[in-house]
């Protein structure tokens, strides 16, 4: 009897939540409502957050599109945002995440590009400086020009096949190229971190 | 940076299952398959230190750095590294604002497996840490990997997908590739290159 086992290049998670926008829709950025982030010691998580669950809805150009806004005052600069999202095959954020002022004016916007593909996560780091000291928001938009796309991932996986010896088994491993593919969407899994840096 | 060669590997090689003479038979191949890599990219001209300084600084000249490099690119002294290369102590410097230690970890082709379905690509990874001029504080860190099929370490690395230009389903279609092996390094240096200035 042989038994085989295989270890794939990439865990299987539950899809995220679509993200379903009410019947009300705010004007314009300024009148989301900002969520604050905690200052958290360094190498501790922040809660991994369901884009659904805290997606608000707005007017770009006259379209009605998801965004979260989170406030960054309780942390003053220099300090250092770190977003993570979850890769998940089913469907992945492509967000972009633009510093905003005290009134709501963009500093500098990262695209979805910008992200690091890291393992099972996309990541992004955004330093707020001491010369960004109007710096007070960042805004989650869904990247335009990433949704609906998707991006592919190549990892090694492994079968073992469990051969009986006599009174014993010899398992016998075979590797191979194992692909995924992550769908990017307007909907998935994030976490925020923000920490103040040492000058 | 210290030295590396180039290599190649095959994950879960069969060879290795087999107890210590399958172990020095599955080793004695592997042997003879770098060397012949190493004679292939010898022939095309190609020196993977010069590459990576090549394309460094122009990634890192296109971001505004100005970029000198030691006399010696490579260190063959016993200059006390970790496991990823990095050094683990830096002498203060006047001649600059910070310190960019860089250094391969893997460069050359790798399998996913022994079979055709896990064909050789070109596999880089870069470790690369950047410290303030005093040699002590410590600016950034982090590891770049291109085709970041391996387990471990490198699983949270800054990956780069490979161009699928560079793929070969045997090792005998690799030998055979001559100058285009070293251009499926190239293309992966030039790329972690850019990934590191992206992120400095």
């Amino acid at each position: 009897m042989l038994g085989a086992l295989a270890s794939g290049a990439c865990a299987s998670a539950a899809p995220p939540r679509k993200v379903v926008l009410g019947e009300t829709c705010r004007h314009s950025v300024d009148a989301l409502d900002a969520r604050l982030l905690p200052s958290l010691p360094p190498g501790q998580r922040g809660p991994q957050m369901d884009f659904a669950d805290i997606a608000q809805c707005v007017l770009a150009d006259g379209t009605r599109v998801p965004a979260a806004l989170f406030d960054l005052r309780p942390v003053s600069p220099p300090m250092r945002a770190s977003v993570t999202l979850e890769a998940n095959p089913h469907a992945t954020l492509a967000t972009s995440v633009t510093l905003l002022d005290g009134g709501y004016k963009p500093i500098r916007r990262m695209g979805f590009e910008q992200f690091a593909r890291r393992g099972d996560t996309y990541t992004l780091d955004v330093f707020v400086n001491a010369a960004d000291r109007g710096a007070s928001y960042l805004l989650l938009l869904p990247d335009a020009a990433w949704v609906g796309k998707s991006d592919a991932s190549t990892r090694a996986g492994t079968t073992a096949v469990v051969v009986p010896v006599g009174l014993a088994t010899f398992a016998y491993r075979h590797g191979f190229e194992a692909h995924a593919t992550r769908r990017l969407t307007d909907a998935g899994r994030l976490r925020i971190e923000l920490a103040p840096v040492a000058d | 940076m210290r030295a590396s060669e180039a290599q190649v590997a095959i994950l879960n090689n069969p060879g290795y299952q087999f107890g210590l003479i399958g172990a020095l038979a599955a080793e004695a191949n592997l042997a003879g398959k770098r060397s012949r890599l190493r004679e292939q990219l010898a022939a095309a001209g190609f020196d993977q230190n010069r590459e990576l300084r090549d394309a460094l600084d122009r990634a890192l000249v296109a971001k505004g750095y100005v970029v000198s490099w030691p006399v010696e690119q490579v260190d063959r002294g016993s200059t006390a590294r970790d496991a990823f290369g990095i050094r683990k102590a830096y002498a203060p410097i006047e001649s600059a604002d910070s310190q960019l230690d860089v250094n391969f970890g893997f460069v050359g082709y790798m399998a996913a497996g022994a079979g055709k379905s896990a064909p050789y690509r070109p596999t880089v990874t870069i470790s690369a840490r950047l410290v303030a001029a005093d040699g002590r504080t410590m600016l950034f860190r982090d590891l770049f990997a291109y085709n970041n099929v391996a387990p471990g370490p490198t699983r949270d690395a800054v990956s780069v997908e490979p161009d699928p230009a560079y793929v070969y389903p045997d090792f005998d279609d690799l030998d055979k590739a001559d100058a285009a092996s070293a251009e499926g390094l190239r293309t992966a240096i030039r790329a972690l290159a850019e990934k590191i200035a992206e992120r400095l």
